[in-house]
């Protein structure tokens, strides 16, 4: 009994030793004050999402996740100093974090001031060391800096911790470039975009180690073009998605929602779209985009009414002009290839989309854009007299544009105004040599006018570009026929 | 003490030895590299990072021939020869048969006046393949440039043997040809060339020498008419050598990084430029001419928006670059920043009055 | 080469020429071997001779391309007391359009007595501020007095030559407006109407904001091909003091090219002077004169355009003469290191001229250094033209040991380089023999020979970037005779530049042309100065008007006069 009881009094005691010291550890830390929030040189959009992370904030001013989270809202609307500042009030909060210290540093680099940020992220590291995201911010910020040495130790720091990485193995093979070890880096690159074909930064790397080692061409020169705004990523704490959530504002969703509708994504964009009008309900860019959107995911009417209340607002507006020619068109063309007819409602949308151009030009004479639109919508009216007015305007306008001079080649070649035809595919061929169809358009103009050797030396041009493309096989086809006819005469 | 206990006393000291040996060894040549002999100041940062690089990878390395004709190769890519030539050396020793080491150790000693030390460096090419082309063809070069022509042409037969399509081979086993007073010969290894680099200037420049001597004015006259009337004539003729492109695309020197960027831009290749041209400049940071450069080539490649940035860039650090205000007017223009465009035109036409493309970009924008 | 040769000849030559390269080893260390045992020819006498010159390039870490590029000289008899007089060009440290004038101007020295000069550079007036690259001299106005035009990166200057001791700066008034980037120059008559002509080479349209790396990154001189290449200009005299520019309807101007060397003489035998123009990086140039004033570049079909590889390269100095003995103007051209020097030898018989670089000796021995200023005479007077070059580089490289240079020249400076004629058209190292000239380590650009002590035998200026122009005395032992010719116009009292003079020397013939611009913007004396082991004793002359005349040698040993229309007449 006396032996229980001393191992009780014993377990007793370690617990209230294990209390005390637990407790002394543990201050009670007074909660730093949030950052003020007046006249911030932010946007309605962004303002709304920040005020709402303040507000909880202000209810729960203690919980560095909270802090956090609000140092995220302001640095992903463009708020760095502020953000700092809580980002650091969340690590006073919680010691044993790394992610609010790790971002604190992190936004600090963004912000230019590399050397405090390269020594705070050299803190993280020493003090989590198991945390990934620190060792490969640091391992790249060194690398920026030209510090090989450090860079080369936080990579293999960090390689021991995430030795799958496919962002860390594309940072090692950065380092390696840099200091003149390509072949090596080409090995990892060439594996890591195996791997993962959508981390577009470690394609862009892997070009640039093709041109270190002396391999160039049309296909490195493609991998470097489509990989132009290509950004490194970093290994993330899961926390770290919720900066993108916090991302917004007019000209962020402009430039997000243009990039989505070029995706033809306008499901995604449209709503996006939708909330930020309501920020901005005034803002005739954002509604442009609303009707493209609408369009975009088959609502017509809806489009057409946005653009109609664009221009009730502004009248001379020439994009909505110029859209609503666009959407006319194209509504015109999907009518015609429902129905298999050019009949009396195709011609409605060609009609109302020539009216929209002619009141876009009656605004803007010189606008080629506007002449292009009429020009267009005109020759889908088969008024091809009235479209070549306004192509060869648009062509005198912009002179650098094949695409105009494709349209207005067609037009001529309908006319069966030969001499402006031929000086105007030329023209579109010498701007854009690379334009396939362009060669075999004018391949076949030489056919028809019997013009055997410059028909010829239009296929060797196409030819060259991809010879196996039917439209290449259809030239080749009509040259040879043209060959025996001639050899029959 | 036991017997047990000294053997075991006698692995563990030999284990120590070989410790200490494999030590030592580590830094046999790592202790003898001295960045310093070839890092100085002024240099770009990039190169010094590769040769650093490389001097680390060798200190992890040490016993790798591979490393240090990494080193070597990386310090004759930036024309440090002498030194090359010593870690070419290393790494010979090493690997005493290295092709690559000894047929750019050669090239290295030529580059530095030491004919013929380069030819040792080829001989020990030779004495293993005989036929090697391109080793052939530098020994030919070596014994043409000093006016050994017999041995020069066997030389280049030899080169052309295996490469009978190398119009630069051809050529000079005719020039060979004509210096031994051969122009019939000369002539048709000539035309050979012509065949394949039908607008070789040089070349023709050569047939019409070997067309007077062979006593055929005429036609000699033809050729120097040609050469005088035809503008596309250019020069033409290079040595496809791997072994030495191996060594020329180490150089990350902004010069390097330029030439390579225009051959890229010649070609429409204007990402590959960027590319190089943003190499160019982490060497030289502060040269307006590179940035501006960069916002070409952004033009070109459809992106005036980063294109602009670069523009200021230039502008940032040389504000009397006309060049820049006019090509960022032009991107400006292309991205519908028309007041902006207008600015740079009139600022061209303020520091270069007159300015033919900024006064037309002003007429046709209806502002002049 | 002889006039009427025959292909066999030519054979025979090329296989013995042959032999000689195989041979070349033993031959060569023969050769040297023999040479050394000779005391140093050519001896340093700067320091007692008060010429005390440094030519500033003002280069402080901005690399910029006219810092390396001048440094060149005049040598002269200014005074016509029968003595050489020097002109030193200097540098600025300030790129033109800034406004004011260099604290250190150009400098003349006259020559007092043997190797005694003075500084006369106040009094005569001959202290041009411009950024000084070179000088060439003639008598423009017919006086009789050796007048002195100064080529500069920015506006060039003439000097009109007062006659006594003085010089007036006649450019405004002479209707020259030469502004640009000027290398080497030449007086000329172009159009036989008795009056000196002027062709300027012009380098390229330098732009202080275009910065250049070397390979390894770090500041450097840019080459010329960081530059758009800039057009050569000739003026015409017109006979009253004044110029006209005629670039353009004399075809000259129809090429840009980066020139830096020029040199005059009939090279396709036609009696009208043509001049061959060194260019950097580009094709050089052989400006043949259709004697109507105009101008055609003949370099490529005569074979003086590229080098055997059918390689441009980058021409620097430049010198014609006959250095193979065979009675017809070869030329000589100085490169760039990593490629070498060029000797183009003339085939005669208008089948142009061959780069035998290699099988002469000059060539690979060259490959080395950079070599600017060029001369070629006859160092021991054994009847053939020995060659001499001044170095140093463009591109900073590995000290030499021994340099003599200030940082950053140090990495810049290179010994010059002799050689020696053996006679047939071979030449080999004589540096173990000359001495000072070829073991000082110096930045060197402009070089002249000329007999500065008056004793028969032709001495040298050397001048250098950041270092002393420097003053050798040709001790070298006499192996023959010597004789210094003359040639000039009773009335008009001056040189008559372009003239060819023939002498034998045994049963070969000598020829040698006057003029005063070759080198590396460099002038020279316009005299002809000959050696010989068994001389003449006649002198065949043809005149820049296409008379011929013949002489009389007299004794040798002296120096001649020959006056036009004095002689006995040639047809």
């Amino acid at each position: 009994m006396s032996r229980l009881l001393c191992t009780w009094t014993s377990a007793l005691f370690i617990l209230g030793v294990i209390l005390f010291v637990a407790g002394g550890c543990q201050k009670s830390v007074a909660p730093p004050p949030i950052v003020a929030l007046k006249n911030l040189p932010v946007d309605a959009l962004q303002l709304r999402v920040i005020l709402d992370e303040q507000r909880k904030t202000a209810a729960d001013i203690k919980n560095p996740e909270q802090r956090g989270s609000l140092a995220m809202a302001l640095e992903a609307n463009g708020l760095p100093a502020l953000a700092i500042e809580e980002y650091h009030a969340a690590s006073i909060l919680d010691t044993n974090e790394p992610i609010w210290p790790y971002r604190e540093a992190s936004t600090r680099l963004d912000s230019g001031e590399t050397d405090r940020a390269i020594e705070e992220l050299a803190a993280v590291t020493e003090k989590f060391p198991a945390f990934a995201p620190a060792w490969h911010r640091l391992a790249t910020a060194r690398i920026d800096i030209g510090d090989d040495v450090g860079a080369e130790d936080a990579i293999r720091r960090l390689m021991e911790l995430v030795p799958d990485s496919i962002r860390a193995r594309t940072t090692a093979a950065e380092i390696l470039v840099a200091t003149g070890d390509a072949p090596a880096a080409l090995k990892i690159l060439e594996k890591v975009t195996q791997e993962d074909r959508q981390y577009e930064w470690a394609y862009r790397l892997l070009g640039h180690v093709y041109l270190r080692v002396g391999q160039s061409g049309p296909v490195v020169e493609s991998l470097l073009q489509k990989t132009m705004g290509a950004e490194r990523k970093y290994e993330e704490d899961a926390r770290e998605n919720k900066l993108l959530t916090f991302q917004t504002g007019r000209v962020f969703e402009l430039k997000l929602c243009t990039s989505l509708l070029e995706q033809n994504r306008a499901d995604v964009a449209l709503p996006r779209l939708q909330k930020a009008l309501r920020g901005f309900p005034d803002d005739l860019q954002l509604r442009l985009l609303v009707a493209q959107a609408h369009q975009g995911v088959g609502n017509k009417t809806a489009a057409l009414k946005e653009i109609h209340r664009i221009l009730g607002t502004n009248p001379k507006f020439i994009s909505a002009y110029l859209l609503k020619t666009n959407f006319e068109i194209q509504n015109g063309d999907r009518l015609a290839a429902s129905v298999g007819a050019y009949n009396n409602d195709v011609r409605s949308h060609y009609r109302i989309a020539a009216a929209a151009a002619t009141e876009a030009i009656s605004h803007a004479p010189d606008n080629w854009r506007a002449q292009f639109a009429r020009g267009r919508a005109e020759a889908k009216l088969s008024n091809d007299a009235v479209a070549r007015i306004h192509l060869k305007k648009a062509r005198e306008l912009e002179p650098d544009s094949s695409e105009i001079c494709m349209h207005l080649f067609e037009v001529c070649r309908r006319l069966n105004d030969r001499a402006l035809a031929l000086a105007t595919i030329e023209t579109a061929m010498e701007l854009d040599p690379e334009n396939l169809t362009g060669w075999v358009k004018l391949g076949m103009f030489h056919v028809t006018g019997e013009n055997l050797a410059e028909a010829q030396k239009a296929l060797q041009r196409a030819a060259r570009i991809n010879p196996a493309h039917p439209a290449v096989q259809s030239l080749r086809g009509r040259i040879a026929n043209l060959q025996s006819k001639k050899k029959d005469n | 003490m036991s017997r047990e206990f000294r053997s075991r006393s006698r692995v563990a000291t030999l284990l120590l030895l070989i410790v200490f040996a494999s030590l030592s060894a580590r830094n046999t040549f790592a202790q003898q590299i001295d960045a310093a002999r070839f890092i100085v100041e002024g240099m770009e940062t990039p190169v010094i990072r590769v040769i650093e690089g490389c001097i680390r990878r060798i200190d992890k390395e040490p016993q790798s021939y591979r490393r240090y004709y990494e080193l070597a190769a990386t310090l004759d890519a930036h024309e440090l020869l002498a030194e090359a030539t010593t870690y070419y050396q290393k790494a010979l020793t090493l690997k005493p048969d290295h092709l690559q080491s000894l047929y750019n150790c050669g090239l290295t000693y030529e580059f530095l006046g030491r004919p013929e030390d380069a030819k040792k460096s080829w001989d020990q090419i030779i004495s293993k393949d005989p036929q090697h082309p391109q080793t052939n063809f530098r020994i030919g070069e070596f014994y043409f440039r000093k006016g050994a022509l017999d041995e020069a042409l066997a030389c280049f037969q030899i080169f052309i043997a295996s490469q009978p399509d190398s119009a630069i081979g051809h050529s000079r086993i005719g020039r060979t040809l004509l210096q031994l007073d051969r122009p019939a010969e000369s002539l048709v290894e000539l035309e050979k060339v012509l065949q394949m680099s039908p607008l070789d200037r040089p070349t023709l420049v050569t047939i019409s020498q070997a067309l007077l001597r062979a006593g055929n004015r005429e036609k000699a006259q033809e050729i120097q008419q040609q050469l005088k009337d035809d503008d596309f004539l250019s020069d033409s003729l290079i040595l496809l050598d791997p072994l030495r492109t191996e060594v020329a695309i180490r150089a990350v020197n902004s010069t390097s990084c330029i030439a390579r960027a225009e051959n890229h831009e010649k070609k429409g290749e204007y990402a590959s430029a960027l590319m190089e041209y943003e190499l160019a400049a982490a060497g030289q940071p502060n040269n307006a001419r590179i940035a501006h450069r960069s916002g070409k080539v952004l033009v070109a490649l459809g992106n005036s928006a980063s294109a602009i940035e670069y523009f200021d860039r230039a502008i940032a650090l040389d504000s009397t670059f006309v060049d820049a205000y006019h090509n960022r007017g032009v991107a400006r223009q292309i991205a519908g920043i028309r007041a902006a465009a207008v600015a740079d035109f009139r600022k061209v036409l303020e520091l270069e009055p007159g300015h033919p493309f900024a006064t037309e970009q002003l007429q046709k924008l209806g502002e002049l | 080469m002889s006039a009427n040769r025959s292909p066999l000849p030519r054979l025979l030559q090329l296989m013995v020429l042959s032999v000689l390269v195989l041979a070349s080893c033993q031959q060569d260390s023969q050769e040297t071997a023999q040479l050394r045992s000779e005391p140093p020819w050519l001896v340093d006498v700067t320091s007692s001779s008060g010429v005390d010159f440094i030519y500033h390039s003002y280069e402080s870490g901005s690399r910029l391309l006219p810092a390396h590029i001048g440094a060149g000289l005049a040598l002269f008899d200014a005074d016509r007391d029968g003595d050489l007089d020097l002109y030193l060009v200097q540098g600025n440290d300030r790129l033109p359009g800034i406004g004011k004038q260099s604290d250190l101007p150009n400098r003349f020295f006259r020559q007092e007595s043997p190797w005694q000069f003075v500084d006369a550079t106040a009094e005569s007036g001959l202290g041009d501020g411009g950024f000084g690259i070179g000088a060439t001299t003639g008598d423009f106005d017919n006086d009789g007095w050796t007048d002195i035009y100064v080529s500069n990166y920015g506006p060039d200057v003439l000097y009109r030559n007062r006659g006594d001791g003085t010089f007036e700066d006649v450019t405004e008034s002479a209707g020259i407006d030469v502004q640009g980037f000027s290398a080497s120059c030449a007086f000329a008559d172009i159009d036989r109407d008795g009056d000196l002509d002027l062709f300027i080479t012009q380098y390229v349209e330098f732009d202080a904001e275009t910065k250049c790396t070397s390979a390894a990154g770090r500041p450097e001189f840019c080459g010329p091909e960081a530059f758009p290449p800039s057009r050569n200009i000739l003026l015409r005299n017109d006979g009253d003091g004044t110029f006209t520019n005629i670039s353009t309807e004399s075809g000259i101007a129809s090429i840009a090219a980066a020139s830096l060397g020029i040199c005059c003489d009939d090279f396709n035998g036609d009696g009208w002077i043509d001049f061959y123009v060194a260019n950097d990086a580009h094709e050089n140039n052989l400006w043949i004169n259709q004697k109507d004033g105009t101008f055609v570049d003949d370099a490529a079909i005569l074979g003086v355009s590229l080098n055997l590889n059918g390689q441009k390269e980058a021409g620097m100095g430049v010198i014609a003469a006959d250095l193979d003995g065979n009675s017809s103007t070869d030329l000589f051209v100085t490169h760039l290191d990593m490629e070498s020097n060029t000797f183009y030898r003339n085939l005669g018989e208008q089948m142009g001229f061959m780069d035998d670089s290699g099988i002469s000796g000059l060539g690979p021995s060259s490959m080395n250094y950079t070599g600017f200023g060029v001369v070629a005479f006859d160092l021991e007077l054994d009847g053939d033209l020995d060659l001499f070059v001044a170095n140093g580089r463009v591109r900073s490289g590995p000290k030499r040991p021994g340099t003599k240079s200030p940082p950053p020249w140090d990495h810049y400076s290179e010994p010059n380089l002799c050689y020696i004629n053996s006679g047939s058209g071979r030449f080999v190292d004589g540096k173990e023999i000359v001495g000072d000239f070829s073991s000082v380590v110096e930045t060197s650009r402009g070089l002249a020979a000329g007999d500065i002590d008056g004793d028969g035998d032709l001495d040298l200026v050397v001048s250098n970037i950041e270092g002393p122009a420097r003053l050798y005395r040709n001790d070298a032992p006499r192996a023959g005779s010597w004789l210094r010719i003359r040639a000039t116009d009773r009335n008009q009292g001056r040189p008559l530049l372009g003239t060819r003079i023939s002498v034998t020397d045994g049963d070969r013939v000598i020829i040698r042309t006057i003029s005063a611009a070759s080198s590396y913007a460099t002038a020279t004396p316009a005299v002809v100065h000959i050696g010989a082991k068994d001389p003449g004793s006649k002198v065949m002359v043809r005149w820049p008007s296409g008379e011929r005349e013949e002489f009389n040698t007299g004794d040798w040993n002296r120096t001649i006069d020959l006056y036009r229309g004095e002689g006995k007449k040639v047809e």
